[in-house]
């Protein structure tokens, strides 16, 4: 069904770094080639070359580093509800805190697939601190263990 | 995402198939823009240009001089080219040979970028907090300037025959390729000219169950044609009574097309006029603001 394509194509992420005139001259080279079935290769191609588990650990080699850990159909586009204030600050830390080290390791080309991937595997690995930050936000003390109601 | 949080933004209005409301939904998607931020801009980069004979700019449309032409190969100022639709939209108006300044744009210098730099890129924010513009229904460099000037798409899409090729088409050859080179959001997919009923298995039903069974409905189905599982039970029960989904037949949108009217300026009380309020708000905060949790 047609909606499957549109599924497929909008659970995946645009890598949004190829803005530069490199990027927009190899943009219209092909884009005039006009065939659509080579998106699809190409798509495909991701799949077939990265392993998203071996590469994720591998993201500060030079060589490995030269493109994103993981094609973006291995990429899963989900809705997130935050205040924008909070949402400002996490693109500011990525911003202003990650992009820059990434640059110090000649990774210019981060995707918000990579960054938002690796921000959630922080967040699962540091649970406590979410518990703590939504329970001040609700103005229960987190040092009480135990009944949530106190 | 709190509903205050809006900022100026560009928005295609594209799918590679005619008939699907595409101009319909671009003039009267603008026309809500207008007039709940006082100014829009909409860009008819149809080469049919339906919207600017419909909207009564034959002049403009065959005149002598192609005014696109002007604006995106030569050096002409797009402000000299804007004429005023109604109180606070704004219409960029096609030209009827748009089809040479596709075949021009090919070997321009970055030629999909053009409509960015010399059109979109001067007037948002400055001039207009918001432009739509209305996409050709086929492939080639002025739907790539429409998707790179804009980085956002909304998807019309109606149940008539062959709207799955058409969905499919406009994903696979525009957005996964536009994909590949710079950033390109969904902000929406929306179903108009629906008219059946919906507890028979016709094709409005069809439609719609398929829009709101993608995993990524949350994010791209408006309010207005989101239907929960619970809703289908209560259709299929006849105990639903929430409004109808999707944007209605109305003969008031026909007839506002013939008579060269966006919507609201034709009949204000139209039912389906809140149906274009929300798109526009979809466009205002960059995606759908959920009213209700959905199950499905």
């Amino acid at each position: 069904m047609a909606f499957d394509d549109l599924d497929q194509a909008e659970q995946t992420e645009a890598d949004t770094t190829e803005t530069s005139d490199a990027a927009e001259e190899h943009r219209e080279s092909v884009v005039e080639d006009d065939q659509p079935t080579d998106s699809d290769s190409h798509v495909e191609d991701y799949s077939s070359d990265d392993d998203p588990e071996s590469s994720a650990g591998a993201g500060g080699d030079t060589v490995a580093g030269s493109e994103p850990a993981f094609g973006f159909e291995e990429a899963k586009q989900r809705p997130l509800y935050a205040r924008q204030r909070a949402w400002d600050a996490f693109e500011d830390a990525l911003a202003i805190d990650v992009e820059p080290t990434l640059r110090r390791h000649d990774i210019r080309d981060a995707s918000k697939r990579e960054l938002h991937d690796a921000a959630l595997r922080v967040l699962a690995d540091h649970p406590e601190e979410v518990a703590d930050k939504v329970l001040a936000a609700r103005g229960v003390s987190s040092d009480v263990d135990g009944d949530p109601h106190q | 995402m709190s509903e205050t949080d809006t900022q100026s933004r560009a928005v295609a209005v594209g799918v590679l198939k005619g008939g699907f409301a595409k101009t319909t939904t671009a003039i009267n998607l603008a026309r809500e823009l207008a007039h709940r931020n006082e100014t829009a801009l909409v860009i008819d980069l149809d080469d049919n240009g339906h919207m600017t004979q419909n909207l009564g700019f034959i002049e403009e449309y065959e005149a002598e001089t192609n005014h696109v032409h002007e604006v995106l190969l030569e050096d002409s100022d797009p402000r000299e080219a804007i004429v005023s639709v109604v109180d606070g939209l704004d219409l960029l108006p096609a030209h009827q040979d748009l089809e040479d300044v596709q075949t021009q744009l090919k070997n321009a210098m970055g030629g999909s970028t053009r409509l960015n730099t010399r059109v979109v890129e001067p007037l948002l924010e400055d001039e207009y907090d918001y432009i739509v513009v209305d996409c050709p229904a086929n492939q080639g460099k002025l739907n790539e300037n429409a998707l790179y000037a804009t980085n956002n798409l909304i998807i019309p899409v109606r149940p008539e025959t062959g709207y799955d090729s058409g969905i499919h088409n406009t994903v696979n050859r525009l957005v996964k390729e536009a994909r590949q080179y710079f950033e390109l959001d969904i902000l929406a997919v929306v179903p108009s000219g629906l008219s059946q009923r919906l507890d028979q298995d016709r094709r409005d039903r069809a439609l719609l169950e398929e829009i709101n069974s993608m995993e990524i409905a949350d994010s791209v189905v408006p309010n207005f044609c989101r239907i929960s599982d619970d809703d289908w039970a209560a259709i299929d029960e006849g105990t639903y009574d929430g409004p109808l989904p999707g944007i209605r037949y109305r003969s008031a949108i026909d007839d506002a097309n013939d008579a060269g009217l966006p919507l609201r300026d034709y009949d204000d009380t139209c039912d389906q006029l809140p149906a274009y309020g929300e798109l526009a708000a979809i466009v205002e905060t960059g995606g759908v603001v959920r009213e209700r949790e959905v199950m499905v």
